[in-house]
């Protein structure tokens, strides 16, 4: 024999097993796939968050610093616009789209997720409700980056108690006056434009309406900022009104339905990409738990093998795949365009599973790792402080068990 | 009489080491099949190139000497070995080392003869049928392949550098004595569109110092080391232990490592006397570089880690504790001769 | 300078990055593949960033790919970087075939269309290696090739400039069309997708052409036309018997000492 010494034994036969599904006689059946598209949109979104903002974490966390950069990165890449008509130059792909690409992001950076998820949440009542004009005034900046947007509705006074707020805007001629304080809101100072809910009537009954306004406008201003425990990069903090003009022309939908224009944006969006932020905490939880079992050594054997690790790890997977069946259906009602009194309690049922799922996944990928899952340069950590500020975003649990409630005993399921 | 061709290359009129491992392995080749080993010579101003073949048992060497084939040009290259074949009939196999020209031009040649070529081969053989049984490594580098053309002739082939066992008991294999080769002088032959292909400017590659491949000890990491704060300390530990550095293709890939540090298929092949392989999984794409009866080590957290058929001392750990302990080990010691 | 048709030939194969789990199963002896998913050859990749970025002013970029059905979303992903069109040539009777006998089904494909000014390969698939089928393909087309280019760009209306590198030398190269070329990872970074990209690409077309649509000769393709054929695979066994150590770090550090001499 001219080479390798040793014996030969020859493996014969070698087959390779197909994962080919077998066909179903007759009729369709549910379809629990993603479609060729949506694959490829995940895939998109996942390139992106290995190659551009997997290096930027450890920063984001020491200094605290939006990374302003991967937002017009994330407009080049056509994510910002994922819910803008295509005629304002977006893609238009719809909530579950919009949906997998923060998933995705979140698995790695859920403050960066969230950010996109606000931005979203910031124009779409645009997209809703606003007039041409406002249409296409901003939805084309919106898509590039060169606006990026929040919501501003909690104040004070409180953002599960909506009506109470004092904000108040005072017609004057043919402009509007908006003075208030709006607190508690993501992108206050990355953002350059929001849509702000105001108090427009006291007497008879209160109203509110819709306004969208952009930092060109004298009186809108950055307040102070938040300090949390999460979410390092994405900032939160005061909005204030002082003054601050508006036209008439910038009122979205009409006067008056302000309320409306606030929940049709958080009911229908807001929720969901929450959502999605809590399903990307949940899965970067489950892989950094899966490899840090398989690397840790005690007893002479990675802790993978030992049950106890074992039943954690089930655990996570099994809040993985609830968490998303739950969410990708309530993304699939928002896209079949179903109406709120149907749609309403399934996405709360998404908010709310999926964010006490994402507490519970990342507190089991601390539990995993020990004493590397309390200290910075381990992972877990993270997704254990951002898991927690998903709770009381776009409506806290008690809310979404109303919600629920509320539509149960109208009989549906 | 089975036809064993080589083609030949060098470099400023040295042969390539390849070259060599090839005329020796065809000359077993040849007194097996009872037949001819011959040797390709192409290029520019290479007559005086001959004396370098003094010494290899060759039957018959065809030259084509001409400016034409002053710098590899595909198109003429492919002509004129075709034109050999043409010539002096074709013959049972065609054998190329696995280099820039080497993996361009055989399947060429391949194509042209309507035969079969196997790429980077790391071992031949031959069956009881006398058709070339060429070694790869396959399957995502797990398991070793063997490739035949069991009907069409030429059999072509590139094989790896450093691969096959060409110690000097080969040489002795053969015993036939043969006079000294005779030479065959062709002129170039030129196909279509040459000038398709024109060389603007060539400039040589600063030669590299070679530290991995004489080395004597080598400390090698693959994936399991990471991270480049891990990689670190591989580096510390073959500095105090004066080994050279080497790598695996994954932490090639994730940046740890240069390139020209990789061992196996394809990177370099070595014949430490002491081999650490740390964080490696052990794949044969790895092992398949590591020759020689040299002492082998291996260090890895999955005791289930294919490198542990390999070596002859396994050490389940992580290496972070581990490497740190025998760093400070190795300094505490009183230092021996 | 006027507008460029390109041909990319791009292959499917198990992604890299989850590769290092395929395993042979020791008791069966069967090769366990399932689950990893394909994706396009990374070096196909640089291929096609080439030419998109060489078409830019008009042109055209086809893509063509020998690969079973499912490789249909791998193909929509070259839609989605930016290839205008693609064809799969997808047949039970290419199946096991060698690099000739695929290449010449991408020939019969290739001939199908307009003639090409470019046909651009990766130099190597990440699963087979050989490098092959691009000097094969060039071969079976009657045209000239450069293989493992890593610079390239438009001089002319009918020249490119390229550069290669071997052992010893680095080579500048002015090469005419129409010609084959086959690229190294250092020629480019493939652009990521857009969701402009995944828009646009529901109006681009696949084309999915059998054995009979291209007209070759089944004793040519697959399994039954390569004149290489896979005989067998082996696990070498080696005579290594390995002693496994246990310990402490300290003790183990002691005995590596010890028994290595070091």
């Amino acid at each position: 024999m001219l080479f390798l010494g040793g014996r030969r034994e020859a493996v014969s036969d070698i087959q390779i097993r197909s994962s080919k599904r077998p066909e179903i006689e007759g009729g369709e059946s549910m379809n629990f796939e993603l479609t060729p598209e949506q694959e490829l949109i995940k895939k998109a979104a996942r390139e992106f968050t290995d190659e551009l903002v997997a290096p930027r974490v450890e920063q984001m966390e020491a200094t605290h610093e939006s990374p302003k950069d991967l937002y017009k990165a994330m407009g080049e890449a056509g994510f910002l616009g994922v819910m803008v008509p295509e005629e304002y130059g977006g893609s238009n792909l719809g909530s579950l789209a919009a949906m997998l690409i923060i998933e995705e992001i979140s698995r790695v950076s859920s403050a960066l997720g969230t950010g996109l998820q606000v931005h979203i949440l910031g124009y779409v009542p645009l997209v809703q409700m606003g007039s041409e004009e406002l249409k296409r005034k901003y939805l084309p900046g919106m898509v590039t980056g060169d606006y990026i947007a929040t919501c501003a509705v909690t104040e004070a006074s409180g953002g599960s108690d909506p009506t109470s707020m004092s904000t108040v805007a005072v017609k004057q001629g043919d402009e509007w006056v908006i003075n208030g304080r709006k607190c508690f809101i993501t992108m206050n100072d990355t953002a350059n434009a929001c849509c702000v809910v105001a108090k427009t009537k006291d007497e008879p009954k209160k109203e509110f309406t819709g306004f969208f306004v952009d930092k060109t406008m004298d009186g809108y201003r950055t307040g102070r900022m938040e300090h949390k425990i999460g979410f390092h990069g994405l900032d939160n903090g005061d909005l204030a009104f002082v003054n601050c003009r508006v036209p008439e022309s910038n009122i979205i939908g009409a006067q008056g339905k302000g309320i409306a224009v606030a929940f049709g944006g958080i009911g229908r969006w807001g929720r969901l990409g929450m959502s999605s932020a809590a399903l990307g905490v949940i899965k970067g939880s489950l892989d950094a738990a899966v490899k840090f079992a398989n690397e840790r050594i005690l007893y002479g054997k990675p802790i993978a093998e030992l049950q106890a690790i074992q039943f954690k790890i089930a655990e996570i997977f099994y809040l993985l795949q609830t968490s998303r069946l739950v969410a990708y259906k309530a993304a699939w009602l928002v896209d079949q365009n179903t109406p709120d009194a149907e749609l309403g309690p399934h996405v709360a049922c998404s908010k709310l599973f999926a964010t006490q799922s994402a507490i519970r996944a990342a507190n089991l990928a601390v539990e995993i790792m020990g004493g590397y899952g309390v200290v910075a340069e381990y992972s877990a950590e993270r997704f254990m402080r951002d898991a927690n500020m998903i709770w009381a975003a776009a409506g806290t649990a008690d809310i979404m068990n109303i919600i629920m409630a509320r539509g149960a005993l109208a009989g549906k399921e | 009489m089975k036809q064993i061709w080589v083609y030949v290359e060098q470099h400023e009129g040295q042969l390539a080491p390849i070259s060599k491992e090839l005329l020796l392995m065809g000359r077993v080749l040849a007194d097996r099949l009872h037949g001819q080993l011959a040797a390709l010579l192409l290029g520019d101003n290479i007559a005086g190139f001959i004396s370098a073949l003094a010494g290899l048992k060759i039957d018959n060497i065809y030259m084509i000497d001409s400016s034409a084939l002053g710098f590899y040009h595909p198109l003429i290259f492919t002509e004129n070995i075709i034109n050999l074949t043409n010539q002096f009939g074709q013959p049972d196999m065609i054998l190329f080392g696995a280099t820039y020209l080497g993996r361009d031009l055989a399947p060429a040649v391949a194509a042209r003869l309507a035969t079969g070529c196997a790429a980077d081969c790391c071992g031949l053989d031959l069956d009881e049928d006398e058709n070339l049984l060429q070694i790869v490594p396959g399957l995502g580098g797990t398991v070793y392949g063997t490739i035949v053309t069991p009907h069409c002739r030429p059999q072509v082939a590139t094989i790896k550098p450093g691969m096959l066992d060409t110690s000097e008991d080969l040489t002795e294999a053969s015993a036939l004595a043969i006079g000294a080769p005779q030479l065959h002088q062709l002129e170039a032959v030129l196909p279509d569109r040459v000038e398709a292909i024109k060389l603007i400017e060539a400039r040589p590659k600063p030669i590299k110092e070679e530290k991995l491949e004489g080395a004597r000890r080598i400390v090698a990491g693959g994936a399991g080391i990471g991270g480049k704060e891990g990689w670190t300390l591989l580096e510390n530990l073959a500095e105090q232990i004066e080994a050279a550095v080497g790598a695996t293709r994954p932490a090639i890939d994730e940046g740890w490592a240069d390139h020209d540090l990789m061992i196996g298929q394809s990177g370099k092949t070595v014949k430490p006397e002491l081999y650490f392989g740390i964080g490696i999984s052990g794949d044969m794409m790895h092992m398949v570089g590591i020759k020689g009866k040299g002492v082998r080590v291996a260090i890895n957290t999955d005791p289930k880690a294919p490198i542990f058929q390999h070596v002859d001392y396994g050490i389940v750990a992580d290496y972070q504790e581990l490497v740190p302990a025998l760093l400070d080990a190795l300094q505490k010691r009183s230092p021996n001769s | 300078m006027r507008p460029l048709r390109i041909a990319v030939c791009v292959k499917p194969v198990p992604d890299p990055k989850q590769s290092n789990t395929l395993k042979i199963d020791p008791a069966t002896k069967t090769l366990v593949r399932t689950g990893i998913p394909l994706v396009i050859n990374p070096l196909d990749k640089n291929a096609l960033e080439a030419a998109i970025k060489l078409k830019a002013g008009g042109g055209t970029v086809s893509v063509f790919s020998m690969a079973p059905p499912t490789a249909e979303s791998t193909l929509t992903e070259t839609l989605a970087m930016g290839a205008d069109e693609a064809f799969l040539l997808s047949d039970r009777a290419f199946a096991g075939g060698d690099t000739l006998a695929t290449a010449r089904v991408l020939v019969a494909g290739i001939q199908k269309q307009d003639p090409y000014d470019l046909i651009l390969c990766g130099a190597e698939s990440f699963d087979g290696g050989t490098a092959q089928v691009g000097p094969q393909i060039a071969v079976l087309l009657g045209l000239p090739w450069v293989t493992r280019v890593f610079q390239l760009s438009r001089s002319n209306d009918e020249q490119l400039a390229a550069a290669i590198e071997d052992e010893h030398v680095i080579r500048e190269l002015l090469v005419e069309m129409p010609l084959v070329i086959t690229v190294e990872a250092s020629l480019n970074q493939p652009r990521r997708i857009s969701l402009m990209g995944v828009v646009a690409a529901r109006k681009k077309t696949i084309t999915v052409y059998n054995a009979a649509d291209l007209g070759v000769d089944p004793a040519e393709v697959g399994l039954g036309g390569s004149p290489t054929q896979t005989w067998d695979y082996f696990s070498p066994s080696s005579d290594k018997k390995v002693e496994m150590w246990q310990g402490s770090s300290q003790e183990l550090a002691r005995e590596l000492i010890q028994k290595l001499g070091l």
